[in-house]
């Protein structure tokens, strides 16, 4: 019944069929069928409102908002001038800046997407100007908005958090080691490449120290929300609803303050928000109906005693999953993908044995999926960030941009490989900061 | 093409699904300045006990926030889908494809609005209120059942502008 519902739900779904739709209507007929008419009309007599009217839930629209107005806020260019006084004089430095640009403004906006669209305004001109390579710097561009999510906060990771009941607090914190990693990893990244082809990012004059003390200056915004926001969440000070509000508020009020959010652009990030939010609510809606049809048939929990009983070793399991994981994002957008995929996959790795608590693997397999979504995000043949880079780069082929991308993809895998070999990476942060 | 000309001039029903939207964005950041308030008169300095009510109204603007950006979503069919097995297909059958789930979405929504309404009614007939604030609870589930109905028309409306536009 189950394996039925998913193929047809597959083949839907390859047929155009918007994905929050397919899981509605496949998950209502299964419902009916084991079920009866009744009960599930009484059924989402509650639950459409039900899911919603949810505490929790308000920080992906909030967090959403908090993004849109961040992207109008004019602070991404200011941290990218501060990070190129600092490094661009070396070979690749530029390149370096946008990263390091992209760590900070990872932490006041938690969408790959956003970070993306921002940079490729705020940074990539300037890349152009000064002679980097087209591809190489649309790649890097690409490949620094998955710094959105991959530094908390992160959509992605509240996303995980809501449909496996995990806590969100904790899921922040074990974000933050990978995520540095990340960055640390794109930055020796591009300079390899950059030394094995000098001529795509070119270096620049050095910035005398005098010179850089007022680009810096121009980081304290940025980096005052992401204390008052992550922090906050971090210390227990706020729950992530009051964070991501006070977020969101902050965020408007220095966008008003710096005149950089003009009426048009509020109404602007508004809609921005309504779509994101809209998009990601209608997958949720259609899980929560296609999850009711999958408990009904108590498969979840079936493949998880067959899998643990299977004698496969843990690890094993867990490295088949993730590569599922990054095939399956090839064809299908990631969110979706983890909605979809989460019923089934999580109650198999949690009742697995990796030797330490499940609570423990719950956190540590949210950040295994998530550099999994990070991935998926730039590589091809689908790679959502490089869409966004090739959409407002028009010059630029997709190729190519793929082209600049694939190194990075290779270091994320092996920081994919680190972390699965150390958990401790993900969750020596939680139990620090308990 | 179809879509510049509607880009220069939205039709009086794009104009409200707008409205609705920003609406749904006004709730959305008058719930972050009420959040805001609430955890600054709970912080030490002001040491009170917050805003009454504040998690319900955090839960219902939630709600309600969604429900006005889902028509919006629809309208500029903003909503996923897969098309890396169609790509080959021709665009005239890809729009007709595309236009036949957007009257699926409609029926699906309908029956949403239905049974939304249904529990709206339910709860009016019980006089079933929040806890704190004590707002009847079928007001929000009967806004909710009224957006859920303007979805469906949102997407009717695509799946006539898919059907539509020229080859």
């Amino acid at each position: 019944m189950a394996v039925t519902g998913f193929s047809v739900m597959l083949a839907l779904m390859a047929l155009r069929l918007p994905i929050g739709l397919a899981m509605m209507l496949v998950g209502g007929v299964g419902y009916i069928q084991l079920n009866g008419l009744d009960p599930f009309l009484n059924y989402i007599r509650t639950t459409p409102y039900q899911i919603f009217a949810n505490y929790t839930l308000s920080v992906i629209p909030l967090f959403v908002l908090m993004g849109a107005f961040a992207e109008r806020s004019g602070l991404a260019g200011d941290l990218f001038k501060a990070a190129s006084a600092v490094v661009g004089h070396r070979r690749g430095g530029l390149g370096m800046a946008v990263i390091g640009a992209c760590t900070g403004f990872g932490a006041i906006c938690g969408s790959a997407v956003a970070t993306t669209a921002t940079f490729s305004r705020a940074a990539l001109p300037e890349l152009r100007r000064y002679r980097y390579d087209p591809g190489f710097s649309c790649g890097v561009i690409a490949v620094g908005g998955t710094l959105g999510i991959l530094i908390p906060p992160s959509v992605i990771l509240v996303v995980y958090a809501i449909s496996t009941e995990q806590n969100i607090a904790k899921l922040f914190k074990a974000a933050l080691i990978p995520g540095l990693l990340a960055a640390a990893f794109y930055c020796v990244t591009i300079a390899l490449m950059t030394r094995r082809h000098p001529e795509w990012g070119p270096a620049q004059p050095r910035v005398a120290w005098a010179d850089r003390v007022r680009p810096l200056l121009g980081v304290i915004p940025a980096l005052l929300v992401a204390v008052i926001v992550v922090g906050g969440i971090y210390g227990g000070v706020f729950t992530p609803t009051e964070g991501a509000s006070v977020g969101a508020f902050v965020m408007l009020v220095i966008g008003l303050v710096r005149r950089t959010l003009t009426p048009t652009a509020v109404r602007q990030a508004i809609l921005q928000t309504a779509e994101t939010s809209a998009m990601i609510f209608a997958i949720l809606l259609g899980a929560e109906v296609f999850n009711a049809f999958l408990a009904l048939t108590q498969v979840p929990t079936a493949a998880a005693e067959m899998i643990a009983a299977s004698g496969f070793a843990p690890y094993t399991v867990l490295i088949g999953l993730l590569l599922f994981y990054i095939v399956l994002g090839g064809v299908m957008d990631e969110l979706a993908m983890i909605l979809l995929t989460l019923p089934v996959f999580f109650p198999i790795v949690t009742a697995l044995d990796f030797g330490m608590p499940a609570d423990d693997v719950a956190i540590w397999f949210g950040i295994l999926v998530l550099i999994v979504v990070g991935i998926g995000m730039t590589c091809p043949p689908i790679g959502l960030n490089v869409f966004v880079v090739a959409s407002l780069a028009r010059d630029v082929p997709v190729t190519r941009i793929y082209r600049g991308v694939l190194p990075f993809v290779a270091a994320d895998v092996v920081r994919l490989g680190l972390v699965v070999a150390f958990p401790a990476l993900s969750l020596y942060l939680v139990k620090l900061l308990d | 093409m179809a879509r510049d000309r509607e880009e220069a001039a939205p039709s009086a029903f794009e104009r409200v699904v707008q409205s609705v939207a920003l609406l749904g964005g006004v709730l959305l950041i008058t719930l972050s300045v009420t959040v805001v308030i609430s955890v600054t008169l709970r912080s030490d300095l002001v040491g009170s006990a917050g805003v009454p009510g504040d998690f319900e109204l955090v839960q219902m603007a939630t709600a309600l926030a969604a429900f006005c950006f889902l028509p919006w979503c629809q309208l500029r069919r903003g909503n996923i889908f897969v098309d890396t097995f169609t790509l080959k297909l021709p665009e005239r059958w890809q729009r007709r494809i595309d236009a036949g789930w957007d009257l699926v979405y409609a029926l699906v929504m309908v029956l949403i609005a239905w049974r939304l309404a249904v529990g709206a009614r339910a709860a009016f007939a019980t006089g079933e209120n929040t806890m704190v604030l004590q707002i009847p609870s079928y007001l929000p589930i009967g806004a909710c059942a009224g957006l859920a109905a303007l979805v469906a028309a949102c997407a009717v409306v695509s799946a006539v502008r898919l059907a539509r536009a020229p080859a």
